[in-house]
Protein backbone atom coordinates (compact mmCIF):
# COMPACT_ATOMS: atom_id res chain seq x y z
CA UNK A 1 0.00 0.00 0.00
CA UNK A 2 1.22 3.54 -1.00
CA UNK A 3 1.04 6.22 1.76
CA UNK A 4 0.73 9.64 -0.08
CA UNK A 5 1.51 12.91 1.41
CA UNK A 6 -1.03 15.04 2.13
CA UNK A 7 -1.03 17.11 -1.46
CA UNK A 8 -1.28 14.37 -3.73
CA UNK A 9 -4.10 13.52 -5.94
CA UNK A 10 -5.11 10.56 -7.92
CA UNK A 11 -5.57 10.57 -12.01
CA UNK A 12 -8.45 12.07 -11.94
CA UNK A 13 -6.70 14.94 -9.74
CA UNK A 14 -8.76 14.06 -6.48
CA UNK A 15 -7.42 12.97 -3.22
CA UNK A 16 -8.00 8.94 -2.13
CA UNK A 17 -8.24 7.86 1.62
CA UNK A 18 -7.75 4.73 3.22
CA UNK A 19 -10.35 3.06 6.59
CA UNK A 20 -10.21 0.22 8.39
CA UNK A 21 -13.39 -1.59 8.87
CA UNK A 22 -13.29 -3.26 12.54
CA UNK A 23 -13.72 -7.17 12.86
CA UNK A 24 -15.82 -6.27 16.00
CA UNK A 25 -18.26 -5.11 14.02
CA UNK A 26 -17.72 -6.81 10.83
CA UNK A 27 -15.99 -9.73 11.51
CA UNK A 28 -15.17 -10.01 7.67
CA UNK A 29 -14.88 -8.18 4.52
CA UNK A 30 -17.97 -9.94 3.40
CA UNK A 31 -19.96 -8.49 5.81
CA UNK A 32 -19.15 -5.10 4.84
CA UNK A 33 -20.03 -5.86 1.19
CA UNK A 34 -23.26 -6.96 2.62
CA UNK A 35 -23.84 -3.47 4.28
CA UNK A 36 -22.65 -1.46 1.33
CA UNK A 37 -24.91 -2.98 -0.61
CA UNK A 38 -28.06 -2.31 1.66
CA UNK A 39 -27.08 0.98 2.91
CA UNK A 40 -24.04 2.34 1.04
CA UNK A 41 -20.76 3.59 3.39
CA UNK A 42 -20.71 5.77 6.38
CA UNK A 43 -17.39 5.84 8.17
CA UNK A 44 -17.16 8.44 11.44
CA UNK A 45 -14.18 10.55 11.25
CA UNK A 46 -13.19 12.98 14.06
CA UNK A 47 -14.96 16.27 13.39
CA UNK A 48 -11.61 18.60 13.99
CA UNK A 49 -10.19 16.18 10.99
CA UNK A 50 -12.12 16.68 8.22
CA UNK A 51 -10.30 15.52 5.01
CA UNK A 52 -9.73 18.29 2.16
CA UNK A 53 -8.91 17.78 -1.19
CA UNK A 54 -11.79 15.14 -2.32
CA UNK A 55 -13.62 15.49 -5.36
CA UNK A 56 -17.32 13.72 -5.12
CA UNK A 57 -17.45 11.17 -7.73
CA UNK A 58 -13.37 11.43 -8.19
CA UNK A 59 -11.98 11.08 -4.60
CA UNK A 60 -12.45 6.84 -3.47
CA UNK A 61 -12.65 5.30 -0.18
CA UNK A 62 -10.74 2.26 -0.53
CA UNK A 63 -11.54 -0.35 2.77
CA UNK A 64 -9.42 -2.15 4.61
CA UNK A 65 -9.45 -5.19 6.55
CA UNK A 66 -7.50 -6.75 9.07
CA UNK A 67 -8.44 -10.56 7.58
CA UNK A 68 -8.79 -9.25 3.90
CA UNK A 69 -5.81 -11.43 2.77
CA UNK A 70 -5.40 -15.32 3.09
CA UNK A 71 -2.51 -17.26 2.20
CA UNK A 72 -2.80 -20.78 2.21
CA UNK A 73 0.67 -23.13 2.70
CA UNK A 74 -0.58 -25.80 1.02
CA UNK A 75 -3.26 -27.15 -1.11
CA UNK A 76 -5.17 -25.42 -3.58
CA UNK A 77 -8.43 -23.77 -3.36
CA UNK A 78 -10.46 -26.38 -4.76
CA UNK A 79 -9.01 -28.83 -1.94
CA UNK A 80 -9.68 -26.70 0.81
CA UNK A 81 -13.55 -26.65 -0.85
CA UNK A 82 -13.44 -30.35 -0.75
CA UNK A 83 -12.19 -30.69 2.68
CA UNK A 84 -14.80 -28.38 4.00
CA UNK A 85 -17.33 -30.84 2.11
CA UNK A 86 -16.09 -33.83 3.37
CA UNK A 87 -17.10 -32.76 6.73
CA UNK A 88 -21.26 -33.31 5.61
CA UNK A 89 -22.45 -30.52 7.52
CA UNK A 90 -25.51 -28.68 6.95
CA UNK A 91 -24.02 -24.99 8.46
CA UNK A 92 -20.88 -25.65 6.31
CA UNK A 93 -22.94 -26.90 3.18
CA UNK A 94 -25.00 -23.67 3.68
CA UNK A 95 -21.40 -21.19 3.71
CA UNK A 96 -20.42 -23.49 0.51
CA UNK A 97 -23.07 -22.60 -1.78
CA UNK A 98 -23.45 -18.39 -0.63
CA UNK A 99 -21.94 -16.29 -3.37
CA UNK A 100 -18.89 -14.50 -2.65
CA UNK A 101 -17.22 -11.35 -3.89
CA UNK A 102 -14.87 -11.22 -0.99
CA UNK A 103 -13.95 -15.18 -2.04
CA UNK A 104 -11.54 -15.59 1.31
CA UNK A 105 -14.56 -14.42 3.24
CA UNK A 106 -15.88 -18.00 2.23
CA UNK A 107 -13.76 -19.62 4.87
CA UNK A 108 -13.50 -17.09 7.60
CA UNK A 109 -17.44 -18.00 8.10
CA UNK A 110 -17.26 -21.15 8.27
CA UNK A 111 -18.90 -22.72 11.58
CA UNK A 112 -16.26 -21.87 14.62
CA UNK A 113 -15.51 -25.52 14.77
CA UNK A 114 -12.70 -27.57 15.98
CA UNK A 115 -13.07 -29.32 12.27
CA UNK A 116 -12.63 -25.84 10.81
CA UNK A 117 -9.49 -25.28 13.04
CA UNK A 118 -7.75 -28.39 12.11
CA UNK A 119 -8.79 -27.91 8.21
CA UNK A 120 -6.96 -24.24 8.70
CA UNK A 121 -4.14 -25.78 9.87
CA UNK A 122 -3.39 -28.76 7.57
CA UNK A 123 -3.66 -26.12 4.57
CA UNK A 124 -1.15 -23.86 6.75
CA UNK A 125 -4.03 -20.69 6.33
CA UNK A 126 -3.14 -17.19 7.35
CA UNK A 127 -5.07 -14.42 7.19
CA UNK A 128 -3.39 -10.60 7.45
CA UNK A 129 -4.51 -6.92 6.49
CA UNK A 130 -5.61 -5.91 3.32
CA UNK A 131 -7.42 -3.45 1.18
CA UNK A 132 -10.18 -5.58 -0.73
CA UNK A 133 -12.39 -2.97 -2.12
CA UNK A 134 -13.18 0.92 -2.66
CA UNK A 135 -16.12 3.52 -2.94
CA UNK A 136 -16.65 6.58 -4.74
CA UNK A 137 -16.81 9.38 -2.01
CA UNK A 138 -19.95 11.25 -1.91
CA UNK A 139 -19.75 13.77 0.45
CA UNK A 140 -19.39 14.56 4.78
CA UNK A 141 -21.91 14.45 6.89
CA UNK A 142 -22.87 15.82 10.34
CA UNK A 143 -25.91 14.37 11.99
CA UNK A 144 -27.20 17.53 14.05
CA UNK A 145 -27.93 16.77 17.82
CA UNK A 146 -31.32 16.98 19.52
CA UNK A 147 -32.05 20.83 19.73
CA UNK A 148 -29.80 21.71 16.93
CA UNK A 149 -31.14 23.32 13.37
CA UNK A 150 -27.73 23.62 11.48
CA UNK A 151 -24.35 22.65 11.58
CA UNK A 152 -21.72 24.20 13.22
CA UNK A 153 -19.73 26.87 11.64
CA UNK A 154 -16.61 25.10 11.06
CA UNK A 155 -18.46 22.29 9.77
CA UNK A 156 -20.47 24.18 7.31
CA UNK A 157 -17.02 26.07 6.36
CA UNK A 158 -15.74 22.76 4.92
CA UNK A 159 -19.09 21.99 2.91
CA UNK A 160 -20.17 19.48 5.49
CA UNK A 161 -23.71 18.68 4.92
CA UNK A 162 -26.26 18.32 7.97
CA UNK A 163 -28.81 16.22 8.41
CA UNK A 164 -31.33 14.68 11.66
CA UNK A 165 -30.80 10.79 12.01
CA UNK A 166 -34.77 9.31 12.09
CA UNK A 167 -34.19 5.16 13.12
CA UNK A 168 -35.44 3.79 10.13
CA UNK A 169 -37.17 1.27 12.52
CA UNK A 170 -38.45 3.37 14.83
CA UNK A 171 -39.05 6.36 13.37
CA UNK A 172 -37.66 8.24 16.32
CA UNK A 173 -34.85 10.87 15.99
CA UNK A 174 -31.38 9.90 16.86
CA UNK A 175 -30.59 10.47 20.81
CA UNK A 176 -26.90 10.18 21.57
CA UNK A 177 -27.94 7.98 24.70
CA UNK A 178 -29.33 5.69 22.18
CA UNK A 179 -26.69 4.86 19.71
CA UNK A 180 -23.54 2.77 19.95
CA UNK A 181 -19.83 3.97 19.16
CA UNK A 182 -18.82 2.97 15.61
CA UNK A 183 -15.29 4.02 15.25
CA UNK A 184 -12.15 3.63 17.37
CA UNK A 185 -11.15 6.34 17.41
CA UNK B 1 -33.66 23.12 6.86
CA UNK B 2 -31.62 19.83 7.39
CA UNK B 3 -32.88 16.81 5.54
CA UNK B 4 -34.33 14.09 7.68
CA UNK B 5 -32.30 11.31 6.78
CA UNK B 6 -33.76 7.40 7.54
CA UNK B 7 -31.24 5.27 9.25
CA UNK B 8 -31.16 1.44 9.30
CA UNK B 9 -28.74 0.15 12.15
CA UNK B 10 -24.95 -1.13 11.47
CA UNK B 11 -22.77 -3.41 12.04
CA UNK B 12 -21.56 -0.88 14.43
CA UNK B 13 -25.04 0.73 15.67
CA UNK B 14 -26.61 3.80 14.64
CA UNK B 15 -24.97 7.33 13.47
CA UNK B 16 -24.26 8.84 16.51
CA UNK B 17 -25.42 12.64 16.95
CA UNK B 18 -22.67 14.97 16.77
CA UNK B 19 -20.53 12.63 14.45
CA UNK B 20 -19.09 13.63 11.11
CA UNK B 21 -19.01 10.92 8.47
CA UNK B 22 -17.35 10.18 5.05
CA UNK B 23 -20.07 8.72 3.45
CA UNK B 24 -20.49 7.15 -0.01
CA UNK B 25 -24.16 6.56 -0.55
CA UNK B 26 -26.15 6.43 -4.04
CA UNK B 27 -23.79 7.48 -6.70
CA UNK B 28 -22.99 10.62 -8.41
CA UNK B 29 -25.28 11.17 -11.62
CA UNK B 30 -26.51 7.29 -10.85
CA UNK B 31 -23.20 5.78 -12.69
CA UNK B 32 -21.10 5.12 -9.94
CA UNK B 33 -21.21 1.57 -8.49
CA UNK B 34 -21.72 1.59 -5.09
CA UNK B 35 -19.04 -0.86 -4.19
CA UNK B 36 -16.10 -1.92 -6.29
CA UNK B 37 -14.06 -5.07 -4.98
CA UNK B 38 -10.54 -6.30 -5.36
CA UNK B 39 -9.34 -9.72 -6.58
CA UNK B 40 -6.73 -10.70 -5.09
CA UNK B 41 -6.95 -7.91 -2.15
CA UNK B 42 -4.27 -5.52 -1.66
CA UNK B 43 -1.60 -6.35 1.52
CA UNK B 44 -1.34 -3.38 3.95
CA UNK B 45 1.60 -3.82 6.80
CA UNK B 46 -0.56 -2.96 9.73
CA UNK B 47 -3.94 -1.65 10.80
CA UNK B 48 -4.11 1.66 10.89
CA UNK B 49 -6.59 3.98 13.07
CA UNK B 50 -9.06 7.43 11.18
CA UNK B 51 -8.12 7.40 7.53
CA UNK B 52 -5.01 7.62 5.83
CA UNK B 53 -4.50 9.64 2.59
CA UNK B 54 -3.16 6.75 -0.34
CA UNK B 55 -2.41 6.97 -3.98
CA UNK B 56 -4.59 4.52 -4.89
CA UNK B 57 -3.86 4.31 -8.73
CA UNK B 58 -0.76 3.45 -7.85
CA UNK B 59 -1.20 0.82 -5.32
CA UNK B 60 -3.33 -0.88 -7.77
CA UNK B 61 -1.19 -0.45 -10.56
CA UNK B 62 1.73 -2.15 -8.03
CA UNK B 63 -0.74 -5.27 -7.72
CA UNK B 64 -2.18 -7.54 -10.32
CA UNK B 65 -5.85 -6.59 -9.08
CA UNK B 66 -8.83 -7.49 -11.38
CA UNK B 67 -12.59 -5.57 -10.41
CA UNK B 68 -15.00 -8.11 -8.77
CA UNK B 69 -18.87 -6.92 -9.96
CA UNK B 70 -21.58 -6.28 -7.46
CA UNK B 71 -23.43 -9.88 -6.07
CA UNK B 72 -27.33 -9.59 -5.81
CA UNK B 73 -26.83 -12.67 -3.56
CA UNK B 74 -24.33 -10.88 -1.67
CA UNK B 75 -26.82 -8.63 -0.74
CA UNK B 76 -29.97 -10.86 0.01
CA UNK B 77 -27.68 -12.38 2.50
CA UNK B 78 -26.90 -9.53 4.35
CA UNK B 79 -30.83 -8.60 3.90
CA UNK B 80 -31.59 -11.73 6.03
CA UNK B 81 -29.18 -11.76 8.22
CA UNK B 82 -30.53 -8.09 9.35
CA UNK B 83 -33.97 -9.25 9.37
CA UNK B 84 -33.01 -12.19 11.36
CA UNK B 85 -31.04 -9.92 13.65
CA UNK B 86 -33.89 -7.79 14.30
CA UNK B 87 -35.88 -10.68 15.76
CA UNK B 88 -32.97 -11.65 17.75
CA UNK B 89 -32.88 -9.07 19.17
CA UNK B 90 -36.54 -8.82 20.39
CA UNK B 91 -35.99 -11.87 21.92
CA UNK B 92 -33.19 -11.49 23.62
CA UNK B 93 -32.27 -8.20 23.95
CA UNK B 94 -30.08 -5.45 22.52
CA UNK B 95 -27.24 -7.05 22.74
CA UNK B 96 -27.81 -9.95 20.77
CA UNK B 97 -26.61 -11.23 17.55
CA UNK B 98 -26.90 -14.19 14.97
CA UNK B 99 -23.25 -16.03 15.67
CA UNK B 100 -21.40 -16.37 12.01
CA UNK B 101 -22.94 -19.26 10.00
CA UNK B 102 -26.03 -19.42 12.01
CA UNK B 103 -28.42 -17.09 10.23
CA UNK B 104 -30.28 -19.84 7.92
CA UNK B 105 -30.56 -21.94 10.55
CA UNK B 106 -31.92 -19.43 12.47
CA UNK B 107 -34.22 -18.45 10.35
CA UNK B 108 -35.42 -22.19 9.96
CA UNK B 109 -35.73 -22.89 13.72
CA UNK B 110 -38.15 -19.42 14.32
CA UNK B 111 -40.23 -20.19 11.26
CA UNK B 112 -41.17 -24.24 12.43
CA UNK B 113 -41.34 -22.54 15.80
CA UNK B 114 -44.19 -20.33 14.66
CA UNK B 115 -45.10 -22.74 12.32
CA UNK B 116 -45.62 -25.27 15.09
CA UNK B 117 -47.46 -23.30 17.11
CA UNK B 118 -50.05 -22.11 14.52
CA UNK B 119 -48.79 -18.62 14.38
CA UNK B 120 -50.26 -16.95 11.23
CA UNK B 121 -48.44 -13.39 9.94
CA UNK B 122 -50.32 -10.46 9.23
CA UNK B 123 -50.71 -7.19 11.19
CA UNK B 124 -48.62 -5.51 14.77
CA UNK B 125 -50.43 -7.52 16.84
CA UNK B 126 -49.35 -11.12 15.33
CA UNK B 127 -45.77 -9.76 15.30
CA UNK B 128 -46.54 -9.01 19.15
CA UNK B 129 -47.40 -12.57 19.64
CA UNK B 130 -44.48 -14.15 17.35
CA UNK B 131 -42.18 -12.35 19.71
CA UNK B 132 -44.22 -13.98 22.71
CA UNK B 133 -43.94 -17.45 20.87
CA UNK B 134 -40.43 -17.20 20.14
CA UNK B 135 -39.43 -15.91 23.92
CA UNK B 136 -41.72 -18.91 25.07
CA UNK B 137 -38.97 -21.18 23.20
CA UNK B 138 -36.24 -19.16 23.60
CA UNK B 139 -34.10 -21.91 24.33
CA UNK B 140 -34.22 -23.48 21.43
CA UNK B 141 -32.81 -20.21 19.74
CA UNK B 142 -29.97 -20.03 21.98
CA UNK B 143 -27.22 -22.07 20.53
CA UNK B 144 -27.20 -19.45 17.62
CA UNK B 145 -27.12 -16.64 19.72
CA UNK B 146 -24.30 -14.15 21.13
CA UNK B 147 -25.34 -12.17 23.51
CA UNK B 148 -23.13 -8.82 23.84
CA UNK B 149 -23.39 -6.63 27.27
CA UNK B 150 -24.51 -3.08 25.46
CA UNK B 151 -24.73 -1.25 28.97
Amino acid sequence: MIVSDSTTANVSGARDLMVFRGEKYWPTPEDVIREVHQQGLSVRIPRNNVPEGMVRGLSRIALAHIKAVMTMERGTDDELRAAFADLHDPDVDTVLARTYEHAPSRWLEMPDTESRRAIFERFGVKVSPGIFAFCYWTGCTYYLKPGEDERPRDLAEKAVQAVRGINAETGEILLPVATESEEEE
Amino acid sequence: MPEDRLVQRRGCGFPIPGGVYLESIGSAGGTLPGIVVLDPPIPVDHFHRGFVVIDLDATIAAHNVQYVGSSLQSAEDYKLRAGMDKIARDVFGDGARIKQGQVTKFHDAAFHILDRAGWQPGGAAAAMQARFILREQASALAPMIDVKDTK
